[in-house]
């Protein structure tokens, strides 16, 4: 089948959207973050229902969705967060395959649920890769977020049958549940019994301080801990600060920290927490094994 | 040394040293590490490091028999048995208030004169324990006490590449501008991360690493050497 080098045009580029992929790993030994789509199961659905191969880059949106123009026909997928898709001013369900033709427009309006959501596209997304992976990531790659007036590439295949699509039914369910599970970090142990309870019984919320790096909670555990030698940390690991305050690093963070890791979330907690709006409550649940 | 190794979940592993920045420390995780790569590279994903710990992620579920098994393989370990290559890099850096914004500062708060702060930090010999914090910025073992100075109450938005600085017990170089808090003395023309290279960083964990002062003109010959990729890391 003849594949042609298109492109997508952002008329307006929204406010977080980036080309993410499964991530970056091998380099953190010299102090490269895996990045990576922030909620992964998502990203996953996108590529699978569009028969991609597993590690296609995806597009990354949230809060205030782009607008787009795609140059040549094409097949999209949305998955993840529940918001307002309009293909040519008609809206469309997430988990729906999309026929693209040449010069339609995309626009991405409110999310009603969830935060993060992704458009897959037949092939995944073509930008450059970077010591092995499309994901943005500054420093690393030549963009952290899509620019105004800017685009991105894929590639065009025209189809001459017109095949008939099934319509999965996606919903945002699965990361409406309250429980977090999480393993007990590596320095758990430093925390006096009644902090162990209080993290463990204690209900949670997502703070407004929140991106690819981390999301700060709103509870405060009244902390005596002090920092620790700087030493590793991964997505899903639970810091606790001098002051009290619960951060959750999420896919961009950091490799090392210095704050005591009192966490380690599941990769499927993190997919769930990622997902979550500011305000909305959670609860730390321990993985014994 | 004691040792302490803690399940965190099931592919994931944590060894603790005692709690403590020192080359003893440094040298039993580089030997650990280059023994676990290369016996068990089948089922290890990836080793990070810190000061004192040694996380290794499996590509699978270990159980506690085989972890058992795995550490009183590395118990018995011989230094000599593995070769671990050790390499000391220079690093020029100029001193020069044009890009040393915090060093007058620097020096009143620490009551030394700026010759004595330069001359302090250059005499060093530091270790490179590992990367963090940033794509390419070293953690650095081996400051001398009389430059350690907590680090600054506000910190700047905009620190540049290639910036030498100091804050609390540790001093390093930014790799790439971004926010920070240590005061900057110096600044070097070198490239401390280059995408553009398979490996983007030049010294490896448990490397030597000095610092060496350049004049303003030294400075941009180095740096446009730099830029043509024609500028070779120089070992101490």
């Amino acid at each position: 089948m003849l594949k042609t080098t298109a492109y997508i045009h952002f008329l307006k580029p929204g406010l977080m959207t980036s080309v993410q992929d499964q991530g970056r790993f091998g380099y953190a030994d010299f102090g490269v973050p895996y990045s990576g789509a922030m909620d992964q199961l998502s990203y996953n659905q996108a590529n699978m229902f569009l028969n991609n191969q597993e590690d296609a880059a995806v597009l990354e949106m949230a809060l205030l969705g782009p607008i787009m123009i795609f140059e040549m026909p094409t097949r999209i997928v949305f998955t993840g967060a529940e918001a307002d898709i309009f293909v040519n001013g008609q809206l469309q369900p997430i988990g729906k395959l999309i026929q693209i033709q040449a010069e339609d427009q995309v626009k991405i309006g409110r999310f009603s649920k969830g935060q993060w959501l992704y458009m897959g596209i037949e092939g995944g997304i073509q930008s450059p890769e970077f010591l092995e992976s499309r994901s943005w990531f500054p420093s690393i790659s030549e963009y952290e977020r899509v620019q105004e007036a800017s685009s991105i590439c894929y590639l065009s295949e025209e189809h001459f049958s017109r095949s008939h699509y099934s319509h999965p039914k996606l919903s945002a369910d699965w990361y409406q549940e309250e429980v977090i599970a999480a393993y007990k970090g590596p320095d758990w142990e430093l925390l006096p019994e009644e902090l162990q309870e209080k993290l463990t019984q204690q209900k949670f919320s997502n703070s407004n301080i929140s991106n690819r790096m981390g999301i700060q909670l709103t509870e405060l555990l009244s902390n005596t801990l002090p920092s620790i030698l700087t030493a590793p940390v991964y997505p899903g690991t639970v810091q606790l600060t001098p002051s009290g305050k619960l951060i959750v690093l999420m896919r961009d963070a950091q490799v090392t920290g210095g704050y005591p890791r009192v966490l380690q979330l599941t990769d499927h907690s993190i997919n769930v927490i990622a997902q979550k709006k500011f305000g909305e409550k959670i609860r730390f649940s321990i993985l014994e094994f | 040394m004691e040792i302490k190794f803690k399940f965190i979940q099931p592919d994931l592993i944590e060894i603790q040293w005692p709690n403590q920045i020192n080359d003893a420390i440094l040298e039993e995780q580089l030997l650990w590490k280059a023994y676990l790569q290369a016996n068990y590279q089948a089922i290890i994903y990836e080793i990070r490091m810190g000061y004192h710990v040694l996380s290794i992620l499996f590509s699978r579920p270990v159980n506690p028999i085989e972890l058992e098994s795995i550490m009183i393989q590395m118990k018995k370990i011989n230094k000599q048995d593995i070769e671990i290559q050790v390499k000391r890099w220079s690093i020029p850096v100029c001193y020069e208030m044009e890009f040393a914004k915090d060093l007058t500062l620097f020096a009143s708060l620490k009551n030394l004169s700026i010759e004595k702060v330069i001359q302090l930090h250059t005499a060093s010999t530091y270790r490179l324990h590992f990367y963090g914090f940033l794509p390419g910025f070293m953690y650095l073992g081996g400051l001398v006490e009389e430059l350690h100075l907590p680090r600054k109450s506000s910190p700047d938005p905009l620190v540049k590449a290639g910036s030498i600085a100091i804050g609390g017990q540790q001093t390093g170089i930014y790799p790439t501008d971004s926010p920070g808090g240590w005061y900057i003395i110096g600044k070097t023309p070198l490239r401390l991360f280059d995408i553009n290279q398979t490996c983007p960083v030049v010294p490896k964990q448990g490397d030597f690493i000095q610092f060496f002062a350049i004049s303003k003109p030294e400075y941009l010959r180095i740096e446009k050497e730099v830029q043509q990729g024609k500028y070779n890391w120089s070992h101490a």
